[in-house]
């Protein structure tokens, strides 16, 4: 579940505690799946993304909310289970369906979607091999995609904070 | 070169992505290669490019050596649902071809083939996949044509004709064949696959890719004794 807090300009405590990367609070037995925007009485505006996963612990992702991502998830929902899940995607069977939607996308030449996509990809919420795989499965049309770059920066920057060698992990995509 | 066989190691202890080589039949001197790896319900699969549109998925028999790609536990795992993806995208066939330029896989499991009648042998099939992933194990440009490649050549496109390829196809082959287009053989490509730091070219890769051709031989002698052996029990 991805939990999206849009911080008012004037709400500047709220702001510094969600500044930065995104953070992960843990909430048990959350049972709906649904997405839906709340308004709280402190006016700062919540959306709750799918996760599949009710009754279970779940992470809630945390991001600054930006129209932006609004409309990514509002073009292509299917990124909403994806950024929920990201960071657990680890084998064939759950990774599968997501390559699949990359691969619509590629062979549709959607690439400012596609693009739109990968500039909200945040390396730190993804799993070790979409460290990788998301950059090789859309490496063949990198100059159509100008923030194909800056996953690359990101990636190789997060696989060394995970303690891997960017330089092999990445081989052959630089 | 350590390569796995039924007879030292299972097939359900594969993890990640490995090449397996086979010689399908005793008497022909012919390997043939395929990539092994875990699907999505964690059967181990074989795919692999046996004939003219024929693109196979389905678990391996004894025939075949393994082993691991040369490759980390990340990477193997994304290589692994490309594997899917190519056999979901391209379940019409891929058509089978002798000149390798012009022919390949796109980042999202296509094939692509510049001209028509340009296809993939079952060595550059797998020799396409992990390149098209950035992954390159032969360097294209250090492998040359062989007097000898022109026989084997000439008898797949008897082959090609005699199963009813298409007269441009055959044309295309005959075309390639005259211009002396390059021969990757199953065994070389494998040992470029396994081997610790790729790209390699023809030479490099020569005499190992004669041991793993042994060792592929030896295998299929020993599995036809021990057909022997229980035919003569039973």
């Amino acid at each position: 579940m991805i939990v999206d807090v849009e911080i008012p300009d004037n709400n500047v405590g709220m702001e510094s505690l969600y500044r930065g990367n995104a953070q992960q609070v843990c909430a048990e037995n959350i049972k709906n799946t649904y997405v839906s925007s709340i308004p709280t009485s402190s006016g700062i505006k919540i959306v709750i993304l799918p996760a599949n996963r009710g009754g279970k612990t779940t992470s809630l992702h945390i991001r600054n909310f930006s129209h932006e991502y609004q409309q990514l998830l509002d073009k292509l929902p299917w990124t909403a289970d994806f950024f929920g899940t990201a960071s657990e995607l680890t084998n064939v069977k759950s990774l599968l369906p997501y390559y699949k939607e990359i691969n619509d996308l590629i062979k549709n030449k959607e690439f400012e979607s596609c693009d739109d996509f990968l500039g909200q990809v945040r390396a730190a919420e993804l799993s070790d091999v979409l460290l990788v795989g998301l950059l090789r499965l859309t490496n063949t049309w990198r100059s159509e995609l100008p923030s194909w770059n800056g996953l690359l920066v990101q990636s190789r920057k997060e696989i060394e904070i995970r303690g891997k060698d960017s330089n092999i992990l990445l081989k052959g995509l630089t | 070169m350590e390569m796995k066989s039924v007879f030292d190691s299972s097939f359900k202890d594969v993890e990640g992505v490995c090449v397996a080589i086979s010689r399908p039949h005793k008497r022909l001197s012919q390997q043939h290669i395929g990539l092994l790896y875990l699907d999505g319900d964690a059967s181990v699969q074989l795919l692999h490019l046996a004939w003219h549109h024929e693109l196979r998925k389905e678990p391996p028999s004894d025939k075949y050596l393994w082993q691991n790609i040369s490759l980390d536990e990340d990477n193997m795992t994304h290589l692994a649902v490309i594997c899917e993806l190519i056999y979901e995208t391209n379940k019409s066939g891929v058509p089978y071809g002798l000149c390798v330029e012009g022919a390949g896989f796109a980042k999202d499991g296509a094939f692509l083939a510049e001209e028509n009648g340009a296809g993939l042998t079952c060595a550059t099939f797998v020799m396409q996949i992990l390149h098209s992933q950035g992954f390159m194990i032969v360097d294209i440009n250090a492998w040359k044509h062989r007097k000898s490649d022109k026989v084997w050549q000439r008898q797949i496109v008897q082959n090609l004709q005699l199963g009813g390829a298409s007269q441009q196809h055959i044309d295309y082959q005959l075309k390639k064949i005259q211009e002396g287009a390059a021969r990757f053989k199953p065994e070389e490509v494998a040992v470029a696959a396994v081997m610790p730091d790729p790209p390699y070219g023809a030479e490099e890769v020569k005499a190992p890719a004669a041991r793993l051709r042994n060792l592929v031989i030896d295998h299929a002698n020993s599995l036809a004794t021990r057909l022997t052996v229980t035919t003569d029990i039973c």
